[in-house]
């Protein structure tokens, strides 16, 4: 069995069931009923504050005022763009892109989006009565409930888990999870009855050494038989339940995407620019996975930007747009660009006013986009009061009060991917207290 | 007298007379008359004759006989006996004719004759001696009869002079100069003259003799057959000789007539030797053969004792053949000293090390000339009178180190834990060294897992690794060794210490200070209109210290009356602490002049620059307030005495150290007991030897230790244990297997590739939560969240990596023990349960992996195999 790593990942190209699937042509396919909902997590809060920006005359004004010298983007390096009301705002200028799809109407910008388990105003958030999310600021915390939407019923499922638990009947029998991470475990995909899978961004992975041989063939069985021993051991059956899945993953990536030429689109050699072009890849062999709803998980790290903000920022925009960019392009290349919402979130966004460190600290409402072609292209929500401590400000430091709950948000994802309006206090139980259950950006 | 021969003659008389009778007339007393018949013959020498008389005229036919009227003859006229059988003489001399008389009984006077004419003999030719011969000059002996002075020789029929030698023997010489054969026949003259039938003579070329093998070696002891081809001689013996000396002798070896060489039992100088034969047919026929003599091949057979006591400084017998005093010996690999004692007994003396599986490998070694390397003989070692068992020890070891080496378990097998923990307290920590200012944190990955496997400080490393894993610094923010390093040394220097020193440190610690933005963080400003950093302050009490919730003793969260947790702090809070941490910058680089933004230096601790400190007065925990005014460091210490004074320490650090070194899951009993003696009780507060001591021997860490043990805590608790990360997943392998790995290691990119790259979690948070749950399952398991169906492969395959191919071939073990047992793979899984699951292998899984090694005919693949799929098992991956 001694095979090195490189021979091993030769052999594994070339192991592929070729047979089954070289009549497809993958580009054929009938997308007819399928969605896919991408979700890219920017890990540590994004300062969205400095991604959407208000290019009134008041509301520049407020900017400027309070984010100082330290935090302040020039409006003449703002990205001008206009909602159908006609209020104008100003994208980061390294978010071109985004900037030309806002205007093809791809785009739903969403304001001030953020973790609340009730309608609050400044005044409630106050009050001992009102229901206010646990563990605000902390990026754990926050992260998790940006990801499962919690409630007392929820246990430790994610919201996008349980959009799947509710759609799953739409799949076929598949041996591929349809709910897929290419960022590790995740909790948005963690469903009542979903069990996601990951996968890198390579091709599936296999058991190295599985070089078709019988002395290989017998180390194979032997490994599989081990897994479905009974040791009594929670943690054993745990991570025998992992490794399981992870070989059935691995072999029916490998086997369905031998043979596929690849995209044209490239994408951008990052961390994120990689995981989109898996899921591309993924979504482009849907047909033969047997799947018409699938929903991913990318994340990109690097936001908390405590200190020198401002280049740190600018970089992290970049690689997201230009990775959000290819993926929308390889999404028309295969023509499901009407089928596939790509959307953000992140813990949370950061004060408005600039810490000493010429970097900014953990806030709270912050602003988001949806990108696709069934996207209503327009700017949703409103923009906070940037004064601090001002009437959105729950602090001194410039800390939205959210004025959209991440659920009214994911609400509205959840519902264009086919959760019913009767179910959609299944996946989002805290929807009850919000009169909006839905926006109107899909 | 022969009656028989009587009887016939009377009859036949009887008949003769009644014929006469019948037809003679009556006469008178006729006149007796003998007649012998044949009345002439012939003889060659010796040869008889039967003469018959017949007495006529008489009633009495007996006869006397004589020859040349000597009655009865001799030797020299030949001889008669009364029946009248005449023999001839053997030697017939001068005489030609002898007469044969027979005389009547009954009329003396009245004889009969008969005439013998005597001849020659016929020749024969029996043999020749030689019976061959070589050109030249050469003399033969003809044996055979008949032969007389007279007797001719003639050579291809060619009269040639021979020599009488007596009627058996004939000689002559010839010389020959080419190789013929010749036919030789000896003839007798008249009277009788007779030749004899011929016999040939081989006249062959000149006597050879060659030597096989012309050159070998032959070992001590041992013996080797030499053949020594005589050719053209009919006399094939040879001489021997060893260095000349016939025979040979115990110096340099003696060799017998069949030419079977015994090597002497020491080696001879020099140890070239050379054999001789001589053919005895001719003493020029001779040949040598080059023998060199070699030291002999050792082979083992056992030990005394058959068990080795582990031992420093031990001392056994090795019994065997083929040992020298020039011998020496290995025990796994490593040279112990040898002292000679018979060539079948050597005894060795030296440290008597655990190894993996416990089996010792000996070898012993001959040196040059013929150097060579016994087989391995394995040989059980294990501790006199241990403590505790090797699984208790093994499991101990799981949680109080990177895991069980072999030399560790015996060392915890010799102490017992509480004597084993007091050692590995003042065991001075293994440092990280830093070449040069633009290192890459690479560098100190690499020495991690190399302190690892060879630090003797295996406590505090891993106690130091998961105060790493509260205390988070990464290298993605800090990425040079020089940044990185004296974080690390934080660790180590407090990892046994006190917690609060701990707090201080971090505190203080340049690359913290850069990580959590505490290094030049000022006060407010109101013209730049900024507030203080709150990063530090937030992390600190979240992460580091009290978390965020209110906690009960024994680690589960406080609830209030409607059942939510309790928050510890506000972002008021936040805000009073951010501010008691301002005013700090950079050490002062060597050399240069203090300033309020000092340039990056990470050596030492942060120093205050007090007009940058907020020295408002800051609400603190319970009431505390930092009255105004205050420097810097008093405002710092009082803030952490306010943290470190919370009732949330206890357990939330209690927690998080039995999660990292025990099980992810410990009983509210279990925490409850370690957070009281974090809090004070048998030692003071705070002090992170005794609760590592209190963590680890905790009756419920120990559950398990003996796994039929009945006792309050369940051994077989179906929850217990803790998925082993990446980091650790890999330390323990490599301990247990007695790895050793280059310095400039990559075992990092293989643990990131499990989703653990030491030293760069990906944030604040560190690797893993320890919140995150077992999937499916309420039950926490923290390292959980970095198995993924991905992760769960690439661990898997970096197990096939570090058995196939070594990580690359930076990474080394010994499969020796194994590979002795790899032809049975029942001992062989047997012996990977013991080594890896410390014999907890269920039959079933015994059985699985038995037929997949028996699948693979390469004893270096069973190996691998068997290793490969008990290290893969869920049972492996799961420390319990």
């Amino acid at each position: 069995m001694t095979v090195n790593r490189r021979n091993f990942l030769r052999m594994l190209g070339m192991a592929g069931g070729l047979g089954q699937l070289s009549a497809i042509n993958a580009n054929a396919q009938s997308a007819s009923d399928y969605r896919a909902l991408v979700c890219i997590f920017l890990l540590g809060g994004n300062d969205s504050n400095n991604m959407v920006v208000p290019l009134s005359a008041e509301g520049y004004g407020q900017y400027a005022q309070s984010r100082g010298a330290v935090l302040n983007l020039s409006q003449q390096v703002l990205l001008p763009v206009t909602a159908s009301n006609g209020a104008a705002y100003g994208l980061h200028p390294a978010l071109a892109p985004l900037a030309q799809l806002y205007n093809q109407k791809k785009v739903a910008i969403v304001l001030n989006v953020g973790t609340l388990i009730e309608p609050l105003t400044k005044a409630t958030f106050r009050s001992a009565g009102s229901q206010v999310p646990m563990n605000l600021y902390s990026h754990s915390d926050q992260q998790n409930q940006w990801q499962t939407a919690p409630a007392a019923s929820t246990g430790r499922s994610g919201w996008g888990g349980r959009a799947v638990d509710v759609i799953q009947y739409l799949n076929g029998p598949s041996n591929f999870p349809s709910a897929v991470s290419t960022a590790g475990n995740s909790a948005f995909l963690l469903g009542q009855t979903t069990i996601p899978g990951t996968v890198n961004q390579a091709l599936g992975l296999g058991l190295e050494g599985s070089d078709g041989s019988s002395e290989a063939v017998a180390r194979d069985n032997a490994f599989q038989q081990i897994l479905t021993f009974s040791s009594g051991m929670t943690l054993v059956q745990a991570a025998n339940k992992t490794a399981a899945d992870g070989i059935r993953i691995g072999k029916t990536l490998n086997e369905t995407l031998a043979g596929i030429s690849p995209l044209t689109t490239v994408f951008p050699n990052s961390g994120l620019g990689q995981q989109l072009a898996q899921v591309a890849r993924i979504i482009r062999i849907r047909q033969v996975l047997g799947l018409n709803r699938q929903i991913f998980f990318c994340t990109q790290g690097g936001y908390d930007t405590h200190s020198d903000q401002l280049t740190q920022h600018q970089n992290l925009l970049t690689t997201m747009i230009q990775a959000v960019n290819s993926f929308y392009t390889a999404t028309q290349e295969l023509g499901v660009e009407d089928k596939v919402t790509t959307f953000l979130e992140s813990e949370f966004n950061r004060t408005f006013q600039p810490n000493t460190g010429l970097g900014s600290d953990h806030a709270w409402g912050g602003h988001v986009f949806a990108l696709g072609g069934a996207v209503k292209g327009d700017v949703y929500g409103k923009m906070p009061n940037l004064t601090l401590r001002g009437p959105d400000d729950v602090s001194d430091r410039g800390l939205w009060l959210p004025s959209i709950a991440l659920d009214q948000y994911g609400a509205t994802l959840a519902s264009w991917f086919g959760v019913p309006d009767g179910s959609l206090t299944t996946v989002f139980p805290n929807l009850v207290n919000f009169p909006t259950r839905k926006l109107s950006f899909l | 007298m022969n009656p028989h021969k009587n009887a016939n003659t009377g009859l036949l008389l009887s008949l003769t007379f009644l014929g006469f009778a019948a037809f003679a007339p009556a006469q008178t007393t006729p006149t007796v008359q003998v007649t012998v018949s044949p009345a002439t013959t012939s003889l060659r020498p010796s040869a008889t004759k039967d003469f018959g008389a017949y007495v006529k005229n008489s009633n009495n036919q007996a006869v006397t006989w004589l020859v040349n009227n000597i009655a009865g003859g001799n030797a020299t006229i030949g001889t008669i006996n009364t029946d009248g059988i005449y023999t001839a003489p053997a030697i017939r001399g001068a005489l030609t004719t002898v007469t044969v008389t027979a005389k009547s009984v009954a009329a003396p006077t009245a004889t009969g004759n008969a005439t013998v004419t005597l001849l020659n003999p016929t020749p024969s030719i029996e043999s020749l001696n030689p019976p061959a011969v070589n050109i030249g000059s050469f003399g033969v002996a003809i044996s055979g009869k008949g032969f007389l002075p007279t007797s001719k020789l003639l050579i291809d029929g060619v009269p040639s002079p021979a020599t009488y030698v007596s009627p058996t023997e004939l000689r002559f010489s010839a010389t020959y100069n080419t190789p013929i054969k010749v036919s030789l026949s000896v003839v007798n003259p008249d009277p009788g003259a007779a030749a004899s039938y011929s016999k040939s003579l081989t006249v062959m070329p000149p006597v050879a003799l060659s030597l096989s093998p012309e050159t070998t070696t032959v070992r001590l002891f041992a013996t080797k057959k030499f053949t020594a081809s005589v050719s053209n001689a009919v006399n094939k013996t040879v001489i021997w000789t060893v260095n000349d000396i016939p025979g040979g002798n115990a110096t340099v070896g003696t060799i017998d007539a069949t030419g079977l060489y015994t090597a002497p039992t020491t080696l001879p100088t020099p140890n070239a030797i050379t054999i001789k034969a001589v053919a005895a047919a001719s003493s020029t026929a001779v040949d040598t053969a080059a023998a060199t003599i070699l030291n002999p091949i050792p082979v083992l057979q056992s030990t005394l004792p058959a068990t080795l006591p582990i031992s420093d400084n031990g001392t056994f017998v090795v019994t065997g053949t083929g040992f020298i005093p020039t011998s020496t010996a290995k025990l796994n690999n490593v040279a112990i000293p040898a002292t000679y004692i018979s060539p079948t007994q050597l005894r060795l003396t030296g440290p008597v090390p655990a190894s993996v599986g416990n089996m010792a490998l000996v070898t012993v070694s001959n040196p040059d000339p013929g150097k060579y390397t016994s087989k391995a003989l394995s040989a059980p070692v294990a501790v006199d009178n241990p403590k505790v068992t090797a699984l208790a020890a093994s499991r101990f070891l799981e949680q109080a180190s990177w895991g069980p080496s072999p030399a560790a378990i015996a060392r915890v097998q010799q102490l017992g834990f509480e004597a084993w923990l007091q050692e590995q307290k003042n065991i001075p920590a293994s440092d990280y060294t830093v070449a040069n200012n633009s290192q890459e944190v690479f560098y100190l990955q690499s020495q991690f897992f190399t302190n690892m496997l060879k630090g003797q400080d295996q406590l505090r490393q891993r106690m130091a690794f998961a105060l790493h894993q509260i205390w988070v610094v990464s290298a993605l923010k800090l990425g040079r060794s020089y940044e990185y390093a004296p974080y690390l040394r934080v660790l180590n220097k407090n990892a046994l210490g006190n917690y609060r020193t701990l707090m201080y440190d971090m505190t203080l610690n340049p690359a913290m200070g850069n990580y959590l933005d505490m290094v030049d963080n000022e006060k407010a400003n109101a013209v730049k209109k900024t507030a203080p950093n709150e990063n530090w302050a937030r992390e600190l009490l979240q992460l580091f210290t009290i978390g965020l919730v209110q906690l009960n003793g024994d680690g589960s969260p406080k609830r209030d009356t409607l059942g939510n947790t309790i928050p510890t702090y506000s972002q008021e809070d936040i805000i009073q602490f951010t501010n008691a941490f301002t005013g700090w910058t950079y050490p002062v680089t060597p050399g240069k002049t203090p300033k309020a933004h000092n340039p990056p230096y990470f050596n030492g601790n942060m120093v205050a620059w007090e007009s940058l400190h907020d020295t408002t007065a800051k609400s603190l925990f319970n009431g505390r307030v930092l009255p105004p005014g205050q420097t810097a460091e008093q405002d710092l210490n009082g803030a952490l005495d306010n943290i470190f004074e919370h009732a949330n320490v206890a357990p939330f650090v209690a927690l998080r150290l039995i999660q990292s070194l025990v099980t992810s899951n410990p009983s509210p009993g279990y925490v409850s007991r370690v957070a009281a003696t974090f809090n004070g009780r048998g030692a003071a507060r705070g002090d992170l030897f005794a609760v590592a001591r209190a963590i680890l021997l905790d009756p419920e860490a120990r559950a398990g230790d003996n796994p039929v043990a009945v006792g309050l805590i369940n051994p077989n608790d179906p929850n217990r244990g803790k998925l082993r990360p990446p980091v650790q997943y890999v330390a323990n392998l490599l301990r247990t297997l007695d790895a050793t790995v280059i310095v400039e290691n990559p075992i990092e990119s293989y643990t990131a590739d499990m989703g653990q790259k030491p030293f760069y979690p990906a944030s604040v948070f560190s690797y893993y939560s320890p919140f995150s749950r077992v999937p499916q399952s309420p039950l926490a398991g923290p390292e959980f969240q970095l198995l993924s169906s991905t992760t769960a492969l690439t661990r898997v395959n970096m197990v096939y990596a570090l058995l196939c191919h070594g990580l690359d071939n930076e990474v080394k073990f010994s499969k020796g023990p194994f590979l002795q047992l790899a032809s049975d793979p029942a001992a062989l899984v047997e012996l990977v349960n013991k080594v890896l699951l410390y014999g907890r292998m269920p039959a079933e899984m015994k059985a699985a992996i038995a037929t997949a090694v028996a699948a693979d005919q390469d004893p270096e693949c069973r190996v691998e195999i068997a290793l490969y799929l008990a290290a893969t098992s869920g049972l492996y991956q799961v420390q319990h």
